[in-house]
């Protein structure tokens, strides 16, 4: 396929239009919001299945994908680098022609420091991937709707177990839509949520096969969505909660058996707490966290005043929150068992923990001040003294960083406003850093610093470095790609 | 044989009532002669059943109804020492619960099992299959099982003392809605006996209608009373067949026959009948019959504690009458009861000292309770009418069930047109009376005999009732319960007392078990779901 590349649109935001009319594309030309980072590098998804390296330094390349199309970047869990999903066309020649029709292959690709270092064989219908602890196995399946154009006659209950060792690539056959997966704490076993069924693959056998199917009901026609999934600290029991009221399905993975629970409903949110050994639950429409524990599986009620969505947690402690929804925020101490209720100036769209666990921060929507805001809940006290703090705009982005003094600063970007603001969570000194442009997205590297992604057509990428307050930035690797085309490989191309 | 007009499980097995070990004596429970699964679920004891709008003479003790016995079980679970095996007629299977390890097994059976039984020596289970006509013979530990054909048309099964037998025939009184309708010829003279050992089936005809059934404790011979005929069959035989003999003067018009009693022996039976005015005293040796007279309308045989005689309520003539079985065919001793109540069942205490007189036919607010050393009867008052007693494990206390109606003219009290349960302590005869959030459904006591548990026909709750203090604590269950029972206690010395169980409603099949000694309830859900495991 032929593209016409108007020169003219590389000046503006992605491409112009064209007064002929001709064939053009308005595709962007690069995802801000999809970079990922790894060890202080950064991967750039480009147009055209394309991938921008951006290294420590800030110096941009465009990774190698040999002739493949990369779909969805996932970091790898030591962060070394990141898989993605490669397809690749051939071309598949009748004698007469020698492009007669055309055949997609499709891969997971390892890439680390910029290059492809292994590549797997896939199902191409598969969209997202999942590594088992000890990073010598990943799991493909299809999450999302089955992609467009031709595929083939593809099983929609396989998934795939891919051997990153030896590169092979084993479908097993685990229940209609696979949903998510879990691994055991050695990664032995994956456990993989379908449709009214549930999957215990044995990723250890060879080849890797499914041990043990659970069913979620013996009707037919009764469909059993999963909702929300963990395992105990222990490895032994699947929790399972569903969409079919409040039924807590409690699965053996070591002698195969399933007992129910029922819940007081269908969870908003769950959290296993490994240091009690029990799981939270909170629930849309019930004012009340639910605990149960993990010997009897008995249930304990704790009273709220308002419904929760959400749990986030720390080692000690679980801060519960209504998102979009209430203005009271509890605390959940795990070894007391002792609840305390904040109470913020605004409901809050989303919230996080610092990395210590000592402040709570949330963004919070437009008060009668008509402003978007953002809230510090001081945890450390039983006062929970709370902070709010009127925005520009809506926060889009939000990062930690400890200071040499073992300070914690927040580092908060705003929708369209090219600054960052960065405030000390204990003092509340805070000032602006500004910025190249606006920022979509803020990152961490993984090396202290910094990435923020910033709305630039071209590409424009700030490496942030809070401890000398400098920044770094690679621009224009979006063009780097521009004039590329990707063709359609002969058989013989094949990597 | 009175049985309790809810599902009273004699779940400590071994203790259930065998001939001549009367488990009646060992629980001191109206019902625990019946090793059977026929303490179930009130085909005919119903509980909108209105004694108070019954015909005028049904307080007749002359016309009234026969003493109300149970219903017949479908899915009363059974239990081993550390299994209990529930049926799921829907799905053709069975689920066998670990009660130590919760670990929860399910196997396929033949369609539509109703009724398991288990050996005395906890290792075999027995599972009728209503659905295909046969018995699935089950290893309780591997849950191998032998599929074994049976007669069309049963709808009954009890298993010998012993455990070597199982025997099912059509009884008409437990003719259930949703029995499967029969096709082709229908017979009501057959029955099935299947020897568990061998996994054989022997068929055979006795007479009309078999109502009930006695082994021998030593399973050397089986009795099947009918109408007019009493079938005798010789167990050791190497093919059983049935010796049959008559038990009724009258074979135009015979009546009912209700109940059959073995002497510990084996060689003499009773046979009780309905409305008749005797009873056939039969030696199985010589086939001799007597026809005993017993006074007018005799409702009740039991057997005394001790084996050693038998008592006839013969509610009609308010007679006692008690055979010695070491002479079953001199004529019995007669007792007279009070004159102004009607009393048709007679349960005796463990202790064989003491037994209580009542009815379940009438809205009788009365009892009477029966000094065996002396003989002395004396007739006491209830706050409403009974519909069953049992006398808990210890022979200290009386658990008496009430029922919803009350009797003509009771005065208006907390308990009127409510369900009541009384804890009457024998010694002193002090009463708790509970009412009751709804009918109770089945009981079961600890094997300590300190403890009763009781569930209800329409309420989420588990009641233990404490028989020292008679005093009531509800446990709430996750949904309505269907059978209760205890587990054996494997360790007596080790001062714990086993768990109860409750099996409740659910359609992927729940169970929960009530530890007494910390007030634990735990519950498993979902079990059925095993069965479809692949694994």
């Amino acid at each position: 396929m032929i593209r016409l590349l108007p020169l003219l649109a590389l000046a503006g935001c992605g491409w112009s239009g064209m007064p002929d009319g001709s064939d053009w594309d308005t595709e962007p030309l690069w995802s801000p919001t999809g970079v990922v980072a790894a060890s202080g590098t950064l991967y750039v998804p480009l147009a055209d299945g394309a991938l921008a390296y951006v290294d420590t330094d800030g110096a941009d390349s465009i990774v190698d994908l040999q002739g493949g199309q990369r779909r969805n970047l996932m970091v790898l869990p030591d962060e070394t680098g990141i898989a993605t999903f490669l397809d690749r066309e051939y071309c598949v020649p009748d004698g007469r022609d020698e492009c007669a029709d055309l055949r997609t292959d499709s891969t997971v690709a390892l890439i680390q420091d910029g290059e492809l270092q292994l590549e797997v064989p896939v199902g191409k219908h598969l969209d997202t991937l999942a590594f088992a602890p000890g990073e010598t196995r990943a799991v493909a399946w299809l999450a999302g709707p089955p992609p467009e154009g031709p595929l083939g006659v593809v099983n929609l209950n396989e998934i795939d177990i891919l051997d990153l060792v030896d590169g092979t690539r084993t479908p097993v056959r685990v229940g209609f839509a696979a949903d998510r997966i879990l691994f055991t704490e050695d990664g032995v076993s994956a456990v993989v949520l379908s449709q009214s069924q549930v999957a215990v693959v044995d990723l250890t056998a060879s080849p890797p096969r499914t041990s043990t199917t659970f069913p979620l009901t013996l009707d037919p026609d009764v469909v059993v969505t999963p909702v929300g999934v963990d395992l105990t600290p222990d490895g032994r029991f699947a929790l399972i909660s569903t969409n079919s009221g409040g039924d807590l399905y409690i699965l053996d993975l070591l002698d195969p058996s399933v007992n129910l629970v029922s819940l007081p409903g269908t969870p908003s949110a769950m959290h296993v707490e490994p240091s009690t050994d029990e799981t939270l639950f909170v629930f849309p429409s019930r004012s009340e966290l639910t605990v149960m524990d993990h010997d009897r599986f008995e249930l304990r009620t704790i009273d709220l005043d308002e419904p929760m969505s959400r749990i986030l947690s720390t080692d000690r402690y679980a801060l519960l929150y209504a998102e979009n929804r209430g203005r009271d925020v509890y605390r959940y101490e795990y070894a007391t068992g002792e609840l305390t209720e904040y109470r913020l100036q605004a409901i809050p769209n989303e919230m996080a923990l610092s990395p210590d666990g000592a402040f709570g921060v949330a963004f919070t929507a437009p008060t009668s001040t008509n402003r978007a805001g953002m809230e510090l809940i001081d945890l450390r006290g039983v006062r929970g003294e709370t902070i709010p703090y009127a925005l520009d705009a809506p926060g889009v982005g939000l990062s930690f960083t400890t200071g040499d003094d073992g300070s914690v600063w927040a580092l908060v970007l705003q929708d369209g406003i090219d600054s960052l603001w960065r405030g000390e969570l204990a003092t509340g000194i805070a000032d602006v850093v500004p910025l190249i442009d606006a920022p979509v997205g803020i990152g961490d590297l993984g090396d202290g610093r910094f990435f923020i992604a910033h709305d630039n057509a071209m590409g424009l990428v700030s490496l942030y470095d809070p401890s000398d307050d400098t920044f770094l930035e690679a621009s224009g690797f979006a063009l780097q790609n521009i004039l590329n085309e990707t063709e359609p490989l002969t058989l013989e191309e094949s990597p | 044989m009175t049985r309790s007009p809810f599902p009273i499980l004699a779940l400590a097995l071994g203790l259930s009532l065998t001939v001549g070990c009367s488990s009646d004596g060992a629980y001191g429970y109206a019902d625990q002669a019946d090793t059977d699964a026929d303490w179930g679920t009130d085909a005919d004891y119903d509980a909108d059943t209105d004694q108070s709008e019954a015909p005028d003479d049904d307080n007749d003790p002359d016309t009234a109804p026969p003493e109300r016995e149970d219903g017949f079980a479908a899915l009363l679970p059974a239990q081993t020492d550390v299994y209990v095996f529930i049926a799921n007629p829907d799905r053709g299977t069975v689920t066998r619960i670990d009660v130590h390890t919760k670990e929860v097994l399910t196997t396929r059976v033949g369609n539509d099992p109703q009724i398991v039984l288990t050996s005395p020596d906890y290792a075999t289970a027995a599972v009728f299959n209503r659905g295909d006509d046969t018995v699935t013979v089950l290893d309780a530990g591997s849950l191998m099982g032998v599929q074994v054909p049976v007669r069309p048309h049963m709808n009954r099964m009890v298993m010998s003392p012993d455990g070597g037998w199982v025997l099912l025939w059509h009884d008409v009184r437990a003719e259930r809605p949703d029995d499967p309708t029969p096709t082709g010829t229908v017979s009501f003279n057959e029955i099935s006996l299947v020897d568990l050992t061998t996994q054989t089936h022997y068929p055979m005809v006795v007479g009309f209608s078999p109502s009930d059934v006695a082994f021998t404790p030593d399973d050397s011979l089986a009795v099947v009373v009918a109408d007019a005929w009493l079938a005798s069959i010789d167990l050791t035989a190497s093919t059983p067949s049935p010796n049959l003999v008559r038990v009724s003067e009258d074979l135009i018009n015979p009546p009912s026959a209700e109940e059959v009693l073995l002497s510990p022996a084996g060689d003499v039976a009773l046979v009780r009948q309905f409305g008749a005015s005797s009873i056939a005293v039969v030696d199985l040796n010589t086939e001799v019959v007597q026809y005993t007279p017993i006074g007018d309308n005799p409702t009740d045989l039991d057997l005394a504690p001790d084996g050693q005689s038998a008592v006839v309520v013969s509610r009609g003539s308010h007679e006692l009458y008690r055979f010695d079985l070491g002479a079953p065919f001199d004529a019995p001793e007669v007792l007279a009861l009070p004159e102004d109540a009607s009393l048709g069942s007679v349960l005796f205490a463990p202790s064989g000292n003491t037994a209580v007189i009542y009815t379940t036919a009438t809205l009788e607010d009365r009892y009477a309770t029966w000094d065996l050393t002396t003989d002395q009867i004396d007739l006491r008052s209830l706050p409403k009418p009974v519909a069953g007693m049992a006398v808990t494990p210890t022979g200290d206390t009386l658990m008496v069930v009430h029922t919803r109606e009350d009797a003509p003219d009771a005065a208006q009290s907390p308990f009127t047109n409510s369900w009541a349960l009384s804890l009457i302590d024998l010694n002193d005869f002090r009463p708790n009376t509970l009412r009751l959030p709804s009918e109770a459904r089945g009981f079961v006591n600890s094997l300590s005999g300190d403890r009763g548990y009781l569930i209800y026909e329409t309420e989420s709750l588990l009641t233990v009732l404490d028989y020292n203090t008679l005093i009531a604590t509800d446990v709430q269950l996750r949904s309505n319960p269907v059978w209760v029972g205890v587990i054996p206690d494997l360790d007596p010395t080790d001062d714990i007392e086993p768990p109860a169980w409750v099996s409740q409603e659910h359609p992927l099949g729940r169970i929960s078990f009530y530890g007494a000694d910390d007030q634990s309830l735990e519950t498993l859900t979902g079990f059925e779901l095993n069965s479809a495991i692949e694994d």
